[in-house]
This record gives structure tokens, sequence and C-alpha cells, in this order.
């Protein structure tokens, strides 16, 4: 029997580092073996602010996943956030020799590298170059040109671009460890893959990822990536804003958020309090629920508004069609849906990983939806290298880019 | 228009009085424009030079000068340098007395065309044998304009670098490196515009500003000696309690620079502004930090200037020559920091007008609803954060524990900064929400 392939994704999230061991099976589905987790120490809002601590986290949850997995790890995919990634969309295009008149795969190189002389500032990379449609002479929604006849090759690029020395920094983390790193892919695009199925991409999607440093977010429409952002905001600021506004340690702010943390403003009865027992080095105290709950909310309204607005911005979010999935570790939050319905007045849901078998523990938990979806990812590029088919050429190019990456 | 707040162009210098600013061709009469409105021409001679009669009549410099009526009969250069040339020939005794008796003069305008490629040599050659130091600030055309205009640039930049005392060279194509991917054209444009009336208001101040240590037309004159003329050029503005180490630090890193090295460079140019509450340390610290980019045989002329406009901010400014390497000229902006934490919300723009002086200007936030200490915290450069800066500008003790709870956790972290906002500082601080 041949060994089954297994797929590493790694998360090297804000508070937690979560590494997913999955098997491809025969029928292609993906089955998840074991996953590892170490609690995350030297990383800020998505990067890394202290490389010994942070290469300690990625080798404990490592070695996690290879014991919990009973398999050996030699290399994983990796995500990558933080707030200085950005994204554009670019048409790029190609004239195809008189003499051939058929597109080839070189052409399809040609029209992405021509998308791609935009200006970016000098010190960054590109992260993702995803493919949204083909036109061959001025036909519109081609989904694969090669093979095609045609005189003009244009396509509509989906171009996501961060600082290089940030992102190289989270792969000399994993280097370190002595496992290669395959390839990177954008947090709210790997989580996007679980959360979200066909159908749902076809008819327009927002993916909300909020995790504890950083907010990923990214919208499908005609199921295609249209838009992708990162905002530094997340679960960190809404113990921070409960520590600063109920003046308690950041430890017991975090407990409360999970414990307790709602933002439902019109939940609590009048005076009602929460009773935090006293502890080494803390006296104890009473805070009134009302507060706690008019703390969270006024930070999850903001930064539901925030991205509404940048997406409004760049997309029609009238052809967003099934609505908001929300998911990350603070999509758990009590009220976080009727809040972020408000704001994008869209039908909203918390989703964790679909389509995949394992332990419901953790394909349930959204808190594992980016690593997972990194597993997901790296399994459709795997087949697209094979069977080029809708993203054509982006996991060569991607490949490409990590090259560079490797002379490091 | 760019703006230039008048502050930062020191006045009632002897020196000043003695430069002019002469911008040649349709780029250099909008610089003059701009500086025009910008209100430099209280205290410098700023004069539209063009062959194109529409554009000065539309220019609002007060001194406007046509040149080659002749030649061209006003209707300007259609893009051919000899014509420019002609034109400034034929009227090289108007323009022998409009520079006459300047120490300084400072050429600018757009290379490739016609009238600055033509004229700009000529004229700094005029310049030259009225016993003027001459200054060219030009800027190369973008590669996508074509071959011909790039080598019309090239050898136009040839003969200023010959004529002229120093050039300071910006290539439009590093435009990209000030402005975001998807930024408009206009602002494009005018972040590059920007970067050339910094250097101007810069090279003014270099030579115009009054302090313990003064740099003179003198001290400038055996610097650049004519032909052997490159120089380098960067200036960088910071604020905090490391402002000295940033700001050279800054000037050093910008992209313009980073490539090259100022270590071939046999004299350098070092000028620090700040208000009256520079400190000695600081002066000194700041030439270490440019003193280790320089090889042992250079020499560092110092320049220090007070300026008490500046409040908090220092200035940094360094001009080298006397090599034989390539010129070219450097403005380092904070943009590409502001990149990292304003996603597309902020045009570069507005973290270009960090170099104001004035501490209302350097902060693009709604002042209204913030104190003092929320807003000193969330500008744009990081460093603000350090407890040096923190003295000299809380007014009182409350404010000071007020910002050390405001953003808690992530004090030391970097700001997420959005729309102006700084988001580290709890929602309902920064909405005045009543939490009871």
């Amino acid at each position: 029997m041949a060994k089954d392939r297994l797929l590493i994704g790694l998360e090297i999230g804000t508070t937690k580092v979560c590494a997913v061991v999955a098997e491809i099976r025969p029928d292609g589905s993906l089955r998840i073996r074991g996953v590892g987790e170490s609690k995350s120490a030297g990383i800020r809002k998505g990067e890394i602010v202290d490389f010994a601590k942070a290469t300690q986290c990625v080798r404990d949850a490592l070695a996690d996943a290879e014991e919990k997995a009973d398999a050996e790890i030699s290399s994983v995919w990796a995500s990558v956030t933080g707030g200085h990634i950005q994204s554009f969309n670019n048409r790029g295009m190609t004239q195809i020799p008189q003499d051939r008149g058929e597109i080839d795969e070189d052409d399809i190189r040609d029209v992405e590298n021509s998308a791609r002389e935009v200006n970016i500032p000098d010190q960054n990379a590109f992260i993702h170059t995803m493919i949204q449609h083909y036109f061959v002479d001025n036909q519109d929604g081609v989904l694969n040109p090669i093979g095609m006849l045609g005189n003009k090759l244009e396509a509509d690029f989906h171009i996501v671009h961060g600082i290089k020395t940030r992102i190289q920094n989270t792969l000399r983390c994993i280097s370190d460890v002595d496992v290669d790193v395959e390839d990177v892919v954008l947090n709210s695009v790997a989580s996007a893959q679980v959360v979200l199925d066909q159908h749902q991409k076809d008819l327009g999607a927002i993916v909300m990822d909020i995790g504890g440093g950083t907010t990923d977010y990214l919208v499908y429409e005609g199921g295609v990536i249209r838009h992708t952002g990162v905002l530094a905001i997340g679960g960190d600021h809404i113990t921070n804003d409960i520590s600063i506004g109920l003046r308690i340690p950041i430890a017991k702010a975090e407990r409360l958020k999970i414990d307790e943390g709602s933002c439902e403003i019109d939940s609590a009865m009048p005076g009602e309090t929460i009773i935090l027992k006293n502890d080494l080095g803390f006296s104890g105290c009473e805070v009134e629920r009302s507060v706690l709950n008019r703390i969270i909310y006024a930070r999850i309204r903001e930064l539901f508004e925030l991205v509404e607005k940048d997406i409004t911005l760049h997309c029609e979010i009238n052809l967003v069609g099934s609505g908001v999935m929300l998911t990350g570790g603070c999509c758990q939050l009590t009220g976080i849906h009727e809040v972020a319905a408000d704001v994008f007045q869209l039908p909203v849901r918390s989703a964790a990983a679909q389509e995949v078998a394992g332990p419901t523990s953790v394909f349930q938990n959204p808190q594992y939806a980016t690593a997972i979806g990194v597993v997901k990812y790296a399994q459709l590029m795997d087949v697209t290298t094979e069977r080029r088919t809708l993203f054509g050429g982006l996991g060569r190019r991607l490949g490409g880019l990590f090259k560079a990456f490797r002379i490091i | 228009m760019i703006p230039i707040p008048r502050s930062t162009l020191t006045a009632g210098s002897d020196l000043s009085s003695a430069t002019c600013i002469i911008g040649i061709g349709n780029a250099g009469v909008a610089l003059v424009d701009a500086l025009t409105l910008a209100g430099a021409a209280d205290h410098t001679r700023l004069i539209a030079v063009n062959t194109d009669s529409v554009s000065l009549s539309a220019s609002v410099s007060k001194e406007k000068f046509l040149i080659g009526q002749q030649t061209t009969r006003g209707l300007g250069s259609g893009g051919d340098p000899e014509l420019g040339a002609q034109a400034a020939e034929e009227a090289e005794a108007e323009l022998a007395a409009i520079v006459d008796g300047a120490g300084l003069v400072i050429l600018c305008g757009g290379l490739g065309g016609g009238t600055a490629s033509g004229a700009a040599p000529v004229i700094a050659e005029i310049a030259g044998r009225a016993n003027a130091l001459v200054i060219a600030v030009v800027t190369l055309p973008f590669s996508f304009e074509g071959k011909r205009r790039a080598r019309q640039a090239t050898d136009a930049l040839h003969d200023i670098t010959r004529a002229a005392n120093a050039v300071i060279t910006f290539e439009n194509d590093r435009m990209s490196e000030i402005a975001q991917p998807m930024a408009g054209l206009h602002e494009t444009f005018a972040a590059s515009d920007q970067i050339l009336a910094d250097s101007l208001a810069a090279l003014l101040r270099l030579a115009a500003g009054a302090g313990p240590l003064r740099i003179t037309l003198a001290d400038l004159i055996p610097l650049f000696r004519p032909g052997s003329v490159t120089a380098r050029f960067g200036t960088a503005a910071a604020q905090g309690g490391n402002r000295a180490n940033q700001a050279v630090e800054r000037a050093l890193k910008s992209p313009l620079l980073r490539d090259r090295h100022l270590s071939p460079c046999e004299h350098v140019v070092f000028h620090v502004e700040a208000s009256s509450s520079l400190r000695f340390v600081e002066v000194e610290t700041a030439c270490r930090a440019l003193s280790a980019q320089l090889s042992d045989t250079s020499q560092l002329h110092l320049a220090v200037s007070i300026n008490d406009d500046l409040a908090d901010t220092l200035i940094a400014s360094v001009l080298a020559g006397g090599s034989s390497v390539p010129c070219d000229a450097v403005v380092y902006r904070d943009a590409q920091e502001s990149i990292s934490h304003t996603p597309r919300d902020d045009s570069p723009l507005a973290t270009v007008e960090n170099l104001p002086p004035s501490p209302v200007e350097v902060i693009p936030q709604k002042s209204e609803n913030r104190t003092a200490d929320e807003l000193f915290n969330t500008e744009p450069f990081s460093v603000a954060k350090d407890g040096q800066a923190r003295r000299t500008n809380k007014p009182k003790q409350e404010t000071l524990s007020l910002d050390s709870i405001a953003r808690g956790r992530f004090e030391h972290s970097e700001p997420t900064i959005v729309g102006g906002e700084d988001l580290d500082v709890p929602t309902y601080l920064r909405q005045k929400m009543k939490l009871r």
C-alpha cells in the first residue's frame, strides 16, 4: 500500500501556535490525524516580536503534533498575517504571438507577470497573485484559457503583498526548528477554504477570522476572491479594553472575557454584578455586567464597522449572497452575530471547518479553522500543480516566491 | 498644491536674501508656483522661466521671464532641447541681470523635455559666471516616457553637472516608493512635488539657518567645485526621546540612498535643526550615527540651527559631495512606515506632512475630542512614546497616567492606526462612551 501523503498546516497565531497533520485519502478527501498546539509567546498582532520565544512555541506545537498524529514532520505549509499585508486587484494583458495563436502556459505566466508590474513599496514582496477571471479577445469569464485560440489574453488578479522581512521572520522561526516550509498562505485565504463550500463562494460570502491579535477578512464574489484585508485588531484588544475599563489585571480580564464575555448591551439586568474571586496578588472585586458588555460591544461594533467600510470601498456588498461567516476564537463571543448582522445587514453565521474528517472536537472548533484551512489550501495547490485548473499557475508562482524566501 | 508651511523656510537671514530659486520649464514653473503659494517668496527670490507664454501667464510667481521670444515666439520648445538652449542663449543678458548679486542660485526643473533640458545648463553657466553657487534640483523622466526622453534627460544632466556646483536629482520612477500602488495620479505627483519642495526648503534652511554653528556660502563653495560635482542629499524629521538617532537613521535609510553609500564622499555637510530644547548630547549622537557611515578621510562640516517653531521636531539634513560617483538626491519621508499600519485608508500624503514642524500638523487626526497626550501617543512616529518626549509634552501628571493606561498591553507595540485613529486605545475611551 502506498504511504498516505501527509500535509501539515501551521498557524503561528497571537494566542496559540497550531499545527494540523492531515492525510489525503485515496478518494481525495482530507482526514485530520492530529493537532498539535502550544500557547504563543513572543507574538503580537500576528507578528514575531521575540524570535527565540516564538521559535520555541513553534517547536512545541510541532512536537505535540508529531506525538498526537504519530508522524514525523519534515515540511509544513504556513499561514501568515499582520497589519502590514495589503491587497489590490489588477488586470494583466499579453499578446499571443501571431504565429502561434494558441494560448499555452507561457502566456498564462506572461499575463500574470504583467499584472504584477505594479509598483509596490520596495520592501514588500508578493504573497499571492490569485486569478479571478481570464478574458480571451475580450470574451469574458474564461476559466481556463490553455489550448484556446486568441490574439490577446487578459486576466484579472487579486494581488496580496506585505513587508518581506516580516514574512521572512515567520519563516525563519520554522526553519530554525529544521522543518521546511512548502509555501505560505494568507490567513484569510486559508480560513475561507474550510468555512466556505463552492456554492457559497459562487454566491458570494464574507469571511472574517477574528483571532487574538488580528482580524483577517476576505470577500468572495462569483466564485473568486475579490478582496482581502488584515486589521491588527483582535481578541487581545477586547481583553485590554476590559482590563483598562474595569481596572483588573490582564489575566483576569482574559478569563472574564472567555467566561462571561458578551456584546449584548441589553441583556444584563440592572445592577447585575459578576464577582471575581480573590487570588494571589489580586484582592477580588465585583464588576457590573452591563459595563463589561458595553466595553466589549464598543470594540466589536467598531471592528465590524471598520471592516464593512473597507469592504464597501472595494466591493459591491450587495453581491455577497450567502452572508458573513465568522470564525476564529472571538466568534464564540455571545451576541457577536447580532452586532455583525446589524452592521453588515447580511445574514451572519459562525463557521468551523467543513468537509473534513477527524476528531469532531477539532474541526468543529473555530479556533482551528485557519490551520485546517492551510491544509485544505495545500491540498488544492497540490492538485493544481498536477492538474492545472481554476487556480492555474498559482502554485508554481508561489513556489517561485518561496524559493526567493529560502535564500534568506 | 504643495503644503509647505512658511515656518519651514527660515526668514531673516542675509544669505537667504542673496538666494534665488529659478524654475525652468513647465515642471519648474509649477514648483515655483507651489513655493510662492507657500509663502517662500517673502524671503527668497522666486523666478519662473519658460519658453511657453501660456504657462507663464498662468503662473502666480511674481517674477516671470519669457525666454526665446524670437526662437520659439512664446510657443514652447516642443520637447526639443536645442530650442531650449537657443532660447536661453538669446536671453543671456537678461538672465545675467537676474542672477546678478545672488550668492546661491537654485535651479529646478524636469529634465527630458525641451526647455529645462536645454535652458538649465545655459542658465547654470550664466549664474556660475556671476560667481553664484549653483545647485540644480531636477527630476528625471519616468522610464515609460520612452528612450528618447530618457536620453535627452541624461544629456541634459551631464551638461548641468558640468555647469552647476551641485546637482540633486529625483528619478520619477522612484515615485512608487513614496506612493501606494493604487494611489491616484494626483496623489502620486503631489508626493513627488512634495519631495522636491522639501529638498528645496531644506536647502534654503541649510544656507540660511541661524544658530551656534553656521554653514555659510563660503563654506559650501569649496565643497562643490564645478566640474567634479556630485551631490547626495537627504533630510528627515523625527520626534521623541530618540529623535537624533531616528532622524539620521531615516535620512540614511531613505529609499533613494539605500543602495548608495556616503563613504566615497569627501565632504559631508550635516545640518541639525531643532528648537532651543536641542541638547548637546543629541548633536553628538546624531554626528556619531552619521560618522559611522563615512570613510575616515571624509570631512564632516557640522551646522546647527535653532528654530523655535519646530517644537519637539528635530530635522537632520545630509548634503554630501566631492566624489566621482553618480549624483542622486534623497529626501526621506515616513511613507513606508505608514503603509505598514494604515491599510489603504491614509494616502502617503497624510504622512508626507510629517515634516512640518508645528505639532498640530504632525498629527493627522480629529483633535477636538482627544486629550493632548492621546494625540501625542498616536502620532505617526512610533518613537514618540519615549520618556523624554513625554517629559517635554505632558501638561500635568494625570494625563501621563491616562496615557500609560490608555494603550495598556499594547504600550510598546506597533500602533494600529486606521484613518488617523489609534485603535489600540479602547474604543469606549475614543468614542467617549458612557459605561455606567
